[in-house]
Order: structure tokens, then C-alpha cells, then sequence
């Protein structure tokens, strides 16, 4: 039961994780055009470099859940790095329930009030020639927290299953 | 009691880190849980705080930072596609039958391999697995051969385009903005001023390599090869990405590109090349891009986190702390830099470049800034100094990470003592630097004045 909902949280980053992998080859290809243009007609396309800003904040905001699920967020690993299997589940339980959760609660808490704002005055860039809509830009900080929230919960769960199963191994 | 709690909180936070637990989320959530405690003491003003949205979406609107993805995205594409590793193998075939040959071609991989990655640990890695069985099979000795992966995998991080230079220039920038209005430097200008410095260190590893191979002939023995590499083989794994190289480096020299175009640049060049060797297939280029995903969550996630806590620290009056006690060292400047280029080493030993650079850099910068210290030469000097510091045993970063990837017996002493006459180099590069600051600020004066 608990493992079945541990992998559909983890369905989640794992679905957005890889959607947005493909912005990155978009980046590229926007800012590339956008480097053209600007050197052979000497145009600044300030839509074009903005749009290539975006979907970088797209990239790391809604990827963070996923780089977590996939365990390559850097670690100080001078201890982490010997310790057993069970010690690295206690460390990452803790480490979700004490710091994780704790600081996606803060962001959503802190953040609510200029989101809305920003919603109320459909804020556009303050750039001319810039793009609309910096409200949806905005609204990334609360997505990230809400992902990152479902990954911890997964990672919970992981966890004390984890620690579950070794403390059955010692009884046996 | 208050003016403790800024050195208490960064104590502990230290601590919380060593556990393991990823650095972005440790940073912020035990920032937090020490904000938690001083608001309930009242010690700490909670409205304060309320510029976390508003720093979070500067690091997202944030253009100079593009960068960072679009260069990973390269390095990733150079590396996937074989590139990076064909590369050696040229290099190698090269300067095969020269005494040292195989560490000189390990040494500028090393240089070239710059914009692939922010980590110390993954281009060790990288280099370690590539090059280290070969050196080893050709009768190297164990400690020239680690010696040198270690310290040209370092190499990378103080030769442009390296990610942590634009991560380094933006965070000095920004303290300068924060000091002085305005803003005079920029991250092509700590690309610039990092020149000279690097090819001064590559200049003194080779050097010290071939030195090596000819007074102690069995340290880097001489194999006779008859394989040839036709001239063919080696346009494509030579010119080609040695071209790409000088291509985003020149752009970004002549002003022609922004870093962030230049980066764009490499990365399209990246994928034209892979394209070329007949690398380029929907496999890789999905590997490439969730790669670059996850590194520029990790590196972003890390700012974040790191933004959450500097607010907390600046709350609690860490600032104000800090000044003070950097502006009471007798010495003045000088006595300023050498204390803070210290602390900056030690933490070297628990921390990567990108937290020092998060997590330090926005502390001490604005206060060395106003003392009157150059903005380009202070980020030469650290990036020279963490260098240093991740090859110094027995907690550098860049010798652990060989040891995981070296065979059994390579022995651990071997690899300390291979470090040591780089760690030399070092030094006496920094201590060059202290005495001629124009190495470094001399190229970006020069360019700007025209």
C-alpha cells in the first residue's frame, strides 16, 4: 500500500523531471538563434532572450524534485559516503521531515501573498518589447515547493520502509 | 549573547551539513530552524524574511546565469559523444613518443574539459577513468600519473568557459553592486583576467611533468607505438573541438557574444560535432538533456538554499559581525585577504566550490570590495586558492574522488604525494599573484580600454 503511493509521487517528478529535460535542447537552439541575430542584423530580440531566461527557470524550478528522486543533489559526503544502508535511510528521513519539508512550508508561506499579487495585476515584463504573463514566471516558486513537498513525501516513505525492513532482517 | 548568534548559526549549519544530507536543503532548512528559535526569542526581526520570493526570482530572472546550463549542456554533449575521450586518445598519439607525452596530453584534456561540469568530483572522475589505467599499463608511476589527473581535473575550474568563474564573477558583481552602485564588472571580464593565470598554470604542470620525465626517466617511461593516427583521424578528434574551444573563448574575448551566447554557441557547436563523428542519435541527446536537467537543478537548488540562509545570517546582523572583525585584523587589507583567503582553504576541505561561492562570497565580498581590493583579481585568487585547497591532502575533494575511481593498488600515500609539487605550483602561482596583480587584472584593463 505505502510503496504503491511511494511510486506514484515518485511518477510525478519523474514525469516532469523528463518533460522539461527537453527545454534544455530549446535553450539552446533560442539562444543560438538569438546570438545570430543579434550579430548579423545587429537586432536585440528581447521576447527571444527572455523566453530563453524562462525556460532555464523552468528547467532548474521544476526539476528540482526530479534531481532529488534521482539522488544527484550534492552531498558533503565525507561521513554520508561510509555509511551502511541503513544510517543513509535515517540520514534522508531526518534530513526530509527536519530541513526539506520544513523549507518548502516556509517558500509556500512566504511566497503566497507577491503570487497572488502578481496574479491581481497580470504583470507583464518590465522590458519593452518583453514578454507578458511574468505572473505564470512567478507562480514557478509555488510549483517548485508543492513538487518538491510530493518528492519528500516519497522519499519519506522510501525511507522508513527501508528502515522498516532491516529492523525485520535483525529480528529474523 | 546577540553578537554570537551569527558565528553560532553558521557553526552549526557547518555541522548540519557534514551529515549528508544535500547541501541546497540542509543550508535552508537549518538557516530556518535557527530563525525559528530567534524569532521566538525575539532576537530576530521575522519581516526581514520576506525578501525570500523576491531573491528567489532574481536567481530565476537572473540572464548572466543562463549561462551555466547552456555550457553544462556542451560539456555533457563533448563528453557523451565520445568526444572528450577520442580527444585524449589523439592527444596521446601525439606526443607519444615524447618523454611525458601521455600526462602532457592528460593535462590539456584537463584544460579543454573546463566547461563540462562545476564539480571538482565528476571531472576527476572522468579524467581518473579515462586516462589513470592507460598511464598506469604505459609503466607511469603511480604518483606522477595521479598527481597529474588530480590537478588537471581541478585544472578546469579556473580555466574559462568554467561554470564556477560565471558563478564567481555574477556573486562578485553583485556584492559590488551592493557596495557601490553600478556595475563596472562582469563575468567576461573574470574570463578574461583568468587567462593569463591559467595558461601560467598549465605552462608550470607541463614543465614540472617534463622535468620529471627526464631527470627520472622511470617515472614516465617511453613506449614505442606503431600505431599512427592518420591526419584525418586527427582533424576530427584534434581540430574540431580544439576549434570550438577557441571559437567560444574568442567571441567572448573580442566582445562579439555575451558569455550566455558564447555558451549557446559551444552548446550548438557540441551537438554539430557529435553530429560529425557520427555520435549524435536520440539516445545520447536524451542522456545529454536530462544531464543538464539535473546538474542545473542541483547548482540552482543550491543557490536557493543559499539565499534563504545569507537572509537569515544577515538578519541575525552576520554582516555587521563580519565587518567588524575582518576591519580589526592588523594589516589592514593585506591582513583582510590573507585571513579570509585562509578560512576560504579550510572550508575548501568540506565544502565544493559552488557553496563557498554561495555561501561565503556574498559575506566577506562586499567588505573586502570596499577596503578597495579589485573585484577581478579577488576572483582569480579564490579560484586559485579553493584549487589549491581540493588538492591538499588528506581532505581534498579532487584526491578523494580519484581514490574512489583508482585501482587497489595504487596506494592512498601514493596519490598524497603525487599532489604535493602541484600543490607547490599552487602556491607559488598564488603568491605571484599577491605580488603582480596585474597577471590578472592587466588582460581585462587592457581590452576595456580600447
Amino acid at each position: 500500500m505505502l510503496s504503491l503511493l511511494s511510486q506514484g509521487l515518485g511518477k510525478v517528478s519523474l514525469v516532469t523531471g523528463k518533460a522539461v529535460s527537453f527545454l534544455t535542447l530549446a535553450m539552446v537552439l533560442a539562444m543560438f538563434g538569438s546570438a545570430l541575430i543579434s550579430n548579423l542584423f545587429n537586432i536585440n530580440f528581447i521576447a527571444l532572450q527572455e523566453s530563453v531566461t524562462w525556460l532555464h527557470a523552468v528547467v532548474f524550478m521544476l526539476g528540482a524534485a526530479f534531481t532529488l528522486n534521482q539522488d544527484e543533489h550534492v552531498r558533503v559526503d565525507i561521513f554520508y559516503s561510509r555509511m551502511n544502508k541503513l544510517q543513509k535511510a535515517w540520514v534522508n528521513l531526518v534530513g526530509s521531515l527536519v530541513f526539506l519539508l520544513p523549507m518548502c512550508g516556509f517558500i509556500l508561506f512566504s511566497s503566497w501573498r507577491y503570487v497572488t499579487l502578481s496574479w491581481q495585476l497580470q504583470e507583464a515584463s518590465a522590458e519593452a518589447g518583453g514578454l507578458p504573463g511574468v505572473f505564470l514566471l512567478k507562480s514557478l516558486v509555488l510549483v517548485m515547493a508543492v513538487l518538491l513537498i510530493i518528492e519528500a513525501l516519497n522519499q519519506v516513505i522510501i525511507n522508513l520502509l527501508t528502515i522498516k525492513q532491516s529492523k525485520q532482517g535483525e529480528a529474523q | 549573547m546577540m553578537e554570537w548568534l551569527p558565528f553560532l548559526m553558521f557553526a552549526v549549519v557547518c555541522i548540519c551539513l557534514m551529515i549528508g544530507y544535500p547541501v541546497a536543503f540542509s543550508l535552508a532548512g537549518s538557516a530556518l530552524i535557527f530563525a525559528a528559535i530567534a524569532v521566538a526569542f525575539d532576537w530576530l526581526n521575522p519581516l526581514l524574511l520576506n525578501a525570500t520570493f523576491d531573491r528567489i526570482f532574481g536567481i530565476m530572472n537572473n540572464q548572466v546565469l543562463v549561462a551555466v546550463p547552456l555550457f553544462v549542456f556542451m560539456g555533457v554533449m563533448l563528453e557523451r559523444a565520445k568526444i572528450a575521450e577520442n580527444l585524449l586518445d589523439s592527444m596521446a598519439h601525439l606526443f607519444g613518443n615524447l618523454r611525458g607525452g601521455l600526462a602532457i596530453a592528460v593535462i590539456i584534456v584537463g584544460m579543454l574539459l573546463a566547461a563540462s561540469t562545476g564539480i571538482v568530483g565528476a571531472t576527476v572522475v572522468t579524467m581518473g577513468l579515462l586516462s589513470l589505467p592507460i598511464m598506469l599499463k604505459r609503466g607511469y608511476r603511480p604518483e606522477l600519473a595521479t598527481g597529474t589527473i588530480c590537478a588537471s581535473g581541478t585544472l578546469g575550474q579556473i580555466i574559462p568557459p568554467s561554470i564556477v568563474l560565471i558563478l564567481l564573477g555574477e556573486a562578485i558583481s553583485s556584492a559590488y553592486r551592493n557596495s557601490y552602485g553600478g556595475n563596472p564588472v562582469n563575468v567576461g571580464d573574470l574570463f578574461i583576467g583568468a587567462l593569463i593565470p591559467g595558461v601560467l598554470l598549465v605552462l608550470a604542470y607541463i614543465s614540472y611533468v617534463l622535468a620529471t620525465a627526464w631527470l627520472k626517466p622511470s617515472y614516465a617511461p617511453l613506449v614505442k607505438t606503431n600505431e599512427k593516427a592518420t591526419a584525418k583521424e586527427l582533424f576530427h578528434s584534434l581540430a574540431l573541438p580544439i576549434s570550438l574551444i577557441v571559437l567560444v573563448l574568442g567571441s567572448i574575448i573580442t566582445g562579439k557574444a555575451t558569455p550566455t551566447e558564447a555558451a549557446a554557441i559551444g552548446a550548438f557547436g557540441a551537438i554539430a560535432l557529435a553530429a560529425i563523428q557520427k555520435e549524435l542519435n536520440f539516445k545520447t541527446l536524451k542522456e545529454v538533456m536530462l544531464a543538464t536537467t539535473k546538474t542545473s537543478s542541483m547548482v540552482f537548488m543550491i543557490l536557493v538554499g543559499a539565499t534563504i540562509f545569507s537572509l537569515v545570517f544577515r538578519a541575525l546582523g552576520g554582516d555587521h559581525q563580519i565587518q567588524n572583525a575582518l576591519s580589526s585584523i592588523p594589516g589592514g587589507v593585506t591582513g583582510a585577504i590573507i585571513v579570509v583567503m585562509v578560512v576560504m582553504f579550510l572550508l575548501g576541505f568540506i565544502l565544493d566550490f559552488i557553496e563557498i561561492i554561495y555561501v561565503v562570497v556574498p559575506i566577506v565580498a562586499p567588505i573586502l570590495l570596499q577596503m578597495g581590493v579589485d573585484p577581478v583579481w579577488l576572483g582569480i585568487m579564490i579560484a586559485v586558492n579553493l584549487q589549491t585547497s581540493f588538492l591538499t591532502p588528506p581532505f581534498g575533494f579532487a584526491l578523494f574522488y580519484l581514490r574512489g575511481v583508482a585501482p587497489k593498488e595504487v596506494k592512498t600515500k601514493q596519490i598524497y604525494r603525487g599532489a604535493i609539487p602541484f600543490i607547490l605550483i599552487q602556491i607559488g602561482l598564488l603568491v605571484l599573484l599577491g605580488i603582480f596583480p596585474e597577471l590578472a587584472t592587466g588582460l581585462p584593463q587592457y581590452l576595456n580600454a580600447d
